[in-house]
């Protein structure tokens, strides 16, 4: 009996190769779809297919590559019929697998496209349903160009099958993936998902391909895949060649299992006859599984973040506890204070930001799910996913673009039940917390022992001690003078044990006055005792002082580089500034952002008179300048940039229930469509202006601008589309929004409307241009 | 013959920036800093393959599908053979465009005017690379005059577009990356 799990451990496993190459040459016409062959020639695809296993191949790819329900309505009956073409295959082969090939959906995800997740995640089940029912040996997700695609694959595979799972994704010669990762961090998110192996397809030659098999082998302890191609393809005589050799091929392959590659085949171009070379060439090559590589690691789209002895920075702004303007924030659903509060964290040197949007009367795992999808789409750190709520938890790892950290688990038995399993499905780091049903304990040998505990209860799972971080819990030493001392030494015995470790440092100092400097010496003394990684404020110069000379002094900042660097931007001012001798209203005029803030910031009362007498006017002379087309948008913008930012400044005077507005607006992009600019610019002015603005963002169905209605209560609504195919989704949105309630006016714009347009599709009002707006806002709330 | 690669940009045409931008290019000050984020993030690449132009009862044929716009046929003249392409800047500058959305919407207003004005720049570079020295016809893309959108579908798969350069279509027909630019040019002969 084969047995894949066994084989995958044991030996050097072949795919097969091309099959587009190899069905031209049986008379395939370029353009025609491969998979439309197992429908008509399904005597031809065996025939591939044997040709391969004749060759050496151990694993053969149905032919189902391009199946995808967006694609194909007749999908279930190609996938059937193209596994029925492998297994005839496999009579004479009974040892070999059969793969099901699942391929890229040729749609885009968000942010960057318009596919959801689930949307995807629903696209490859549908599939994977049939591939399972039809009887494949394992699930190939390859050629995969976008993390949060394969993610969604991955997911959908596991929801559907306990079939091995290899993924291959097709990386460009940068050495990442088109939308951005790079290969540690889609080792860290594939590992984390715990797929069977995974590995690289396509990606230009067997050459190129070599440092990616270097990066993945230096940190997987998974089995490593590596499918090239043929070498880059040129036109000879009208036809397409590929340029590598199978002797060449042959030659790359053995360097490969040399390396340590264990799962070997080919892409576009190959044919038998190089996977026949490539079979020859590694027989006599020692097999060697790979070792334990035993790294803490979390991912972005982006980039992996290694915890290990240099220790990791963790912002923790992005928590309402404490925070009224953020409390208030999250009640109305706004995110974008969210976002500015992540950016400004990220610029400060946060290396993982901390996202807990937990508050009482909130629907904490939708507006959790919210906060990560738009986190996601403007920084490329990694988040720590931080909620108490395991619901909360599991909406937010789904949909997270990479391996998240997951704050928190603890000792508990019914935590534990909850939060290993997501962990287990999804992938992550999880912070482990030392205390249990019996409280914290005061010893250090009683906290260790509850991080054993949970370590012991995470292996049932399969969730190995690298992939958890001991948290021995930080408290107020004003309430016992030995809390800092057991934290400590929690901290030490859990490093010499070989784990890793976070504290949420300023809890130390609760109840003490000038907090920062108790914060900032714990954080000293932690980090000498091995501290992997701080939960902490990093808008705090005295924290960052310590961690920047703390890698000095441990010989973790060679050349002290680092330092310098943070030195420079951050030297001590001891001359005090000029002072501006300009007005308000005159840095507004001038779009000077900065210079507007500042003099906003100096102001200490009258707000409302401030905006009304400097902001205003000032607003209204660029506005009259624009219309008379004496300044251009650019300028416009930036003088509402300025006055949004002084007005930001000016609120902090003025009690949070009010928004010190004039009415509200929403504005939404319509569905379909994902330019958003002409919308932002909207949104700038109406804001500066001081209308409150509800923005639902970009690609925004019909339903979801009613709602928003509903929730809000404000009848005034603004619509763009930049495109011909997507105005019918805005005449949609229009005649739901009037038939709903006809005193809902709906002003539209965008580059294809105009005036004759906008009152066909029902519009109350076309806006030329972002001034238009502004003035019919004005006009609706009778300003 | 399907061509692919890598586009090394020369900087922007002002010309080009101006008219996005709405005025005079030095009378931003947010030109500088938005165009240095926007080097960071431009990875501008280029897809290419040659096609006989049949011509037939009320239409063409460039390998992909029956193509009846008038405005096209006029532009090809009497062109024999054509060049397909397409251009895109990357997903990174999507990136790029979407954070400076959320959080500066005027540096995002000229950002995108920017990367507007550079994926025209990127034709023109793509445009030296596929024809070297042969003349051609301005090219044409789908959207303008009667040359339909829908025509965007064939022709990226005629181009093998999303695995060679990236680009794939949603579905309301929105290139993505959204700084990718498709194009016909008639060979000159």
């Amino acid at each position: 009996m084969k047995n894949f799990s066994n084989d995958l451990k044991s030996k050097y496993l072949f795919f097969d190769g091309g099959t587009g190459t190899v069905l031209q040459s049986l008379g395939l016409k370029p353009g025609e779809a491969p998979e439309s062959w197992s429908l008509t020639h399904p005597d031809k695809i065996t025939e591939l297919h044997r040709s391969y296993l004749s060759a050496g191949a151990n694993i053969i790819k149905a032919n189902t590559f391009g199946i995808n329900p967006f694609k194909y309505d007749n999908y279930a009956e190609l996938i059937s019929a193209s596994i029925t073409c492998a297994k005839e295959a496999l009579i004479d082969y009974p040892d070999a697998y059969i793969a099901y090939d699942l391929g890229p959906l040729g749609r885009l995800l968000t942010p960057l496209g318009d596919l959801s997740f689930e949307e995807a995640v629903s696209a490859f089940s549908a599939c994977l349903l049939c591939a399972v029912d039809c009887g494949c040996d394992l699930i190939l997700i390859e050629t995969m160009s976008d993390s949060y695609e394969t993610k969604a694959a991955v997911v959908a595979a596991k929801e559907v099958t306990d079939l091995p799972i290899i993924v291959t994704n097709a990386y460009g010669e940068d050495g990442k993936v088109m939308t951005g990762a790079d290969a540690e961090a889609m080792s860290a998110l594939l590992e984390g998902l715990g797929v069977d192996a995974f590995g690289a397809n396509c990606s230009y030659g067997p050459d190129m391909m070599l440092p990616i098999a270097e990066k993945l082998l230096s940190v997987s302890s998974t089995p490593i895949v590596m499918n090239p191609n043929a070498g880059l393809p040129t036109v000879v005589n009208g036809k397409t060649v590929y340029t590598t050799s199978p002797a060449e091929f042959a030659k790359y392959i053995k360097k490969m299992a040399e390396m340590g590659v264990t799962l070997l085949g080919g892409c576009c171009g190959t044919t038998p006859e190089h996977i026949k070379e490539a079979v020859k060439a590694v027989k006599g090559v020692t097999f060697k599984y790979p070792t334990e590589k035993n790294v803490t690691v979390v991912s972005s789209y982006a980039k992996a973040v290694k915890i290990s002895k240099d220790p990791i920075l963790i912002g923790e702004r992005i928590n309402p506890t404490g925070k009224p303007k953020l409390k208030a924030a999250l009640r109305e659903g706004d995110i974008g204070y969210l976002l500015l509060e992540a950016s400004r964290e990220e610029e400060a040197g946060a290396h993982i930001l901390d996202v807990n949007v937990g508050l009482p009367d909130i629907d904490e795992p939708k507006i959790m799910e919210k906060a990560v999808k738009e986190l996601q789409s403007v920084t490329a750190l990694p988040l720590q996913l931080d909620s108490a709520d395991p619901n909360t938890l599991e909406h937010a790892l789904r949909i997270y673009n990479g391996k998240p950290l997951v704050n928190s688990v603890n000792g508990e038995k019914e935590k534990m039940d909850a939060i290993f399993p997501l962990v287990k499905k999804y992938g992550g780091t999880v912070v482990a917390l030392t205390i249990d049903e019996n409280g914290i304990p005061d010893t250090v040998d009683g906290r260790v022992e509850i991080a054993l505990k949970i370590a012991a209860e995470a292996e049932k799972y399969g969730i190995s001690k690298k992939d958890m971080i001991v948290d021995p819990l930080a408290l107020s030493v004003s309430a016992d003078k030995d809390s800092a001392l057991i934290t400590l030494g929690t901290v030490r015995k859990m490093t010499e044990l070989g784990f890793r470790t976070v504290l949420g440092v300023s809890n130390i100092s609760f109840g003490l006055p000038e907090r920062e400097k108790m914060n900032s010496t714990f954080f000293a003394l932690a980090l000498e005792n091995g501290l992997s990684s701080a939960i902490m404020n990093p808008f705090s110069a005295s924290m960052l002082d310590t961690y920047h000379a703390f890698r000095v002094l441990h010989g973790l900042d060679n050349g002290c580089i680092d330092y310098i660097s943070y030195a420079d931007k951050n030297k001590t001012v001891t001359e005090a500034k000029p002072q501006s001798d300009l007005s308000l209203s005159y840095c507004i005029l001038k779009g000077m952002a900065k210079e507007a803030s500042e003099i906003a910031s100096k102001i200490t009362s009258d707000p409302l008179g401030v905006i009304n007498s400097e902001i205003i006017p000032a607003l209204n002379e660029i506005g009259q300048q624009f219309e008379e087309k004496k300044a251009y948008l650019p300028q416009l913008l930036m003088s509402a940039d300025a006055a949004s930012g002084a007005i930001s400044e000016l609120k902090k005077l003025m009690p949070t229930s009010s928004d010190g507005g004039k009415g509200a607006v929403i504005l939404a992009t319509v569905k379909g469509d994902i330019h958003d600019i002409g919308k932002n610019i909207v949104k700038v002015l109406l804001e500066s202006y001081g209308f409150k603005v509800y923005d639902l963002g970009r690609d925004v169905s019909p339903e979801t601008v009613l709602d928003a209605v509903k929730n809000t209560g404000c009848k005034l609504v603004g619509l763009s589309a930049l495109m011909t195919t997507t105005v019918p989704s805005m005449e949609a949105t229009v005649k739901l929004l009037h038939s709903y309630d006809c005193e809902i006016k709906v002003m539209v714009g965008g580059a294809v409307l105009n005036e004759e347009y906008a009152q066909n599709i029902g519009a109350d009002k076309y806006s030329p241009d972002a001034m238009g707006s502004v003035r019919f806002a004005e006009e609706f709330y009778g300003i | 013959m399907i061509k692919h690669g890598f586009l090394v940009l020369p900087e922007v045409d002002q010309n080009e920036l101006r008219a996005r931008l709405g005025c005079q290019v030095e009378s931003v000050a947010l030109v500088p800093k938005c165009l240095n984020a926007l080097n960071n993030c431009v990875s501008a690449r280029f897809v290419s393959r040659f096609c006989d132009i049949t011509r037939t009862k009320n239409g063409i044929d460039l390998g992909f599908g029956k193509i009846t716009s008038k405005d096209l046929i006029k532009n090809l003249g009497q062109c024999k053979r054509a060049a397909v392409f397409a251009v895109t800047l990357g997903s990174d500058v999507d990136r790029l465009l979407i954070k400076l959305g959320k959080l500066m919407p005027s540096e995002q207003f000229v950002t995108d005017a920017i990367a507007s004005a550079l994926s025209e720049t990127a034709c023109d570079e793509a445009e030296k690379l596929i024809f070297d020295g042969i003349s051609h016809a301005p090219r044409f893309s789908p959207g303008y005059g009667d040359l339909p959108l829908e025509l965007q579908k064939p022709l990226l798969t005629f181009l093998d577009a999303e695995k060679t350069v990236g680009i794939t279509l949603s579905s309301s027909l929105l290139m993505t990356p959204t700084k990718s630019i498709t194009a016909i040019a008639g060979i000159i002969e």
